[in-house]
């Protein structure tokens, strides 16, 4: 042992920072530098892995549902990274792909984006919509295609919804990593969903993984939100919801 | 200018960059025969339209420029380089300087010489520290909690300031816009300085007007803080404008807690942009602009966080040092005492690698203050920055020591020798660590 021991470890227990690593001289202990170049390798891994859509078609044939694949204008996982406004807005083919389907009867349709984290939807994509998929069947709303999208930013499931001519919009969509939760998915939800809205026209339920809310957490808080939201006919800051406490964030 | 501008992301995303390699050297060798005079005349962004502009050509001093107003770019950069030209005379040409005629320079000028020309600066700031002495480097604590847990924040600040991190602030950037927390989270700051007679000041980096309703609510606030951008229209997206920041500086100072210095500013090359308040004016250029703001408030502290804002605006490791070296040059050649969130996101090319590249870099350039997170990840913010051990190894390694007051309360307590070294010993750290331990919430040791 050629690192010492910081006499304060006991501090960690108030927090997950990482703090009282040890000191090799004024550098930090080898183990220390290897747990955060694991924790930034996976990090860094969950960026630019994509998406494994083809086991996710596969499952959802298996439960039954409806799904069609779209792509945004990006062409690459650099073009996407280098060019937000790309991510946001469909390309030709996916458009008229969406066109074709419009049906303006469905409340409802989800969307399974890949973002900023491939391993958060692998992670977390599944189980959240097996609880979804149940919690809606209870709540009567209709529900259209499922729809796979690639190289896809927050903005790019109004586009979606709106083609579609859906009622709202769940959109799945891995966040940013950072090193304590390369896994994390955020849902965002919209009610009336155009191509031209902000920010403030959505409701965002982030930080489903492991360490954070759980995917049947997040399916009950989404169902909550929906349901709050139709019986409003509105989404977004005005919407000023309470979820229930079970799935405190 | 844009097409001037070393290759970077954001110019790229903005469509002003230059189309080819050599359409970028063949801007840069147009500029070097511009005449430096021309940027006090020609505005990039009209005087009527932005306030930033305004205050820039208003408070520009003709006086001070007359000694370089000969001078093309080109010259510009060579009479920086000269070994004549000392800090005594950057001083008193530094009001008849703008952020444009910086920027440009900046453009022809090579990494090095970026380092060169600051690293004959001083500029010192002070509250109850002094930061930016030549032969010391500070550090602002960062103990950031996604939950702003009080415990949580106080551990993360007794770790910080046992490595000898905290003497340019202890800084928390809180998770919510909760004006009540706020107020919660000063006071335990306070508390934490004043109990420990500790030589510096606190800071919790809410919205500016947060701040003055704490001011109004008799909080104990040291520094005030805000980011700050180079034009109007992204001022006003972050909700401010400069009568604001000046309304915050006059509430500060009627505190009356430190010397007059106040304000604590962060800026940072792609803001603009993104706040789609650029006017086609490349980011490096709108950057410095910003630099002409934060000079209006004589603040204590200013650092640019160089890689927070993502790829789309700096690409890579090497963007990303290129952008942190001119943004530290550009902010001196000002006056401004000058630091650097040295950092990236996760989704940006770069590692830790290339924050010790930066860091040290900066350092050797006279960088006025780093960040100190506990190993490097601040698991509030989700961007990974430099950490209390980086502190050690460039203050080490450089023969830098903490502010000359921090330095010696550290020996007073027996944490360092006085070279600056870290105490090894278990008895003194005990001791601190048994006074710092009765500063957590009671009920839990």
């Amino acid at each position: 042992m050629t690192s010492s021991h910081d006499p304060w470890s006991f501090l960690k227990r108030f927090t997950h920072a990482r703090i009282a690593l040890g000191r090799a001289g004024h550098g930090t202990p080898t183990n220390e530098v290897l747990n955060f170049r694991l924790a930034h390798s996976k990090a860094r891994d969950s960026v630019w892995s994509e998406v494994d859509f083809t086991a996710m078609r596969e499952y959802l044939q298996t439960s039954n549902l409806n799904f069609v694949d779209v792509q945004s204008r990006c062409r690459s996982k650099q073009e996407f990274l280098l060019n937000p406004d790309l991510g946001r807005s469909l390309n030709t083919s996916s458009d008229s792909v969406l066109g074709q389907k419009k049906t303006d009867q469905c409340d409802l349709i989800l969307v399974i984006a890949d973002g900023l984290s491939a391993h958060a939807v692998h992670e977390n994509g599944k189980p959240f919509v097996d609880h979804f998929m149940q919690l809606l069947k209870q709540s009567g709303l209709s529900l259209g295609p499922v729809v796979l999208a690639k190289y896809a930013r927050v903005g790019l499931g109004d586009n979606i919804g709106e083609a579609l001519g859906a009622k709202s919009v769940v959109m799945l969509i891995g966040e940013r990593p950072g090193l304590a939760s390369a896994e994390s998915l955020s849902i965002y939800y919209t009610f009336k969903p155009r191509a031209e809205n902000t920010d403030a026209c959505r409701n965002c339920i982030s930080n489903i993984h492991a360490s954070g809310i759980s995917p049947e957490g997040a399916a009950i808080m989404a169902d909550h939100l929906i349901k709050t939201s139709f019986h409003r006919q509105l989404s977004g800051v005005d919407l000023k919801i309470e979820y229930p406490s079970l799935a405190k964030k | 200018m844009a097409k001037a501008s070393p290759l970077r992301s954001g110019d790229v995303l903005a469509g002003i960059a230059a189309k080819s390699e050599e359409e970028r050297v063949a801007a840069q060798i147009c500029m070097a025969d511009l005449p430096l005079r021309i940027f006090a005349s020609e505005h990039l962004i009209p005087y009527e339209i932005d306030e930033v502009t305004r205050a820039i050509c208003d408070s520009w001093d003709q006086d001070a420029f007359r000694p370089v107003s000969h001078l093309t770019v080109g010259q510009f950069r060579e009479h920086l380089l000269q070994e004549k030209t000392t800090d005594e005379e950057l001083v008193k040409l530094a009001p008849g300087l703008t952020p444009e005629m910086l920027a440009a320079v900046s453009k022809l000028m090579r990494n090095q010489d970026l380092i060169s020309v600051a690293a004959k600066i001083e500029v010192v700031t002070k509250f109850r520290s002094s930061v930016g002495k030549k032969g010391h480097l500070a550090i602002r604590l960062q103990p950031n909690h996604p939950t702003d847990n009080i415990k949580a924040i106080i551990a993360a600040t007794i770790d910080g300031l046992l490595y000898g991190c905290g003497d340019a602030v202890i800084g928390i950037n809180p998770a919510t816009d909760s004006i009540d927390r706020m107020t919660e989270l000063l006071k335990t700051l306070d508390h934490i300085i004043s109990s420990m007679d500790i030589p510096t000041q606190s800071c919790v980096l809410g919205h500016v007007t947060n701040q003055i309703e704490a001011i109004n609510r008799g909080c104990p606030v040291d520094l005030i803080f805000q980011s700050i951008a180079g034009t109007e229209k992204t001022n006003q997206s972050y909700g401010i404008n400069l009568s604001i920041l000046r309304e915050a500086m006059d509430a500060g100072q009627s505190l009356s807690r430190g010397q007059g210095q106040v304000m604590y500013f962060e800026t940072g090359q792609g803001s603009c942009l993104s706040a789609r308040g650029h006017h086609n004016v490349d980011q490096q250029t709108l950057e410095a602009r910003a630099y002409g703001v934060a000079r209006l408030f004589n603040p204590f502290l200013v650092n640019t966080v160089v890689g927070f804002i993502g790829p789309e605006y700096l690409y890579d490791g090497k963007q990303i040092t290129r952008a942190g070296l001119e943004d530290h040059f550009c902010a001196k050649m000002l006056r401004l005492p000058m630091g650097c969130d040295v950092c990236y996101t996760n989704h940006a090319q770069a590692d830790q690698d290339d924050m010790d590249n930066l860091m040290t870099l900066l350092a050797v350039a006279g960088c006025n203050y780093f960040m100190g997170v506990p190993g490097a990840d601040d698991i509030m913010l989700n961007y990974q920055s430099t950490s209390f051990h980086d502190a050690q190894y460039i203050r080490e390694t450089l023969r830098l020591k903490p502010a000359p007051e921090f330095d010696l309360w550290m020996q007073r307590l027996g944490l360092s020798d006085n070279q600056g070294r870290l105490s090894y010993s278990k008895q003194l750290q005990g001791s601190f660590l048994t006074q710092a331990t009765k500063l957590l919430p009671s009920g839990d040791l």
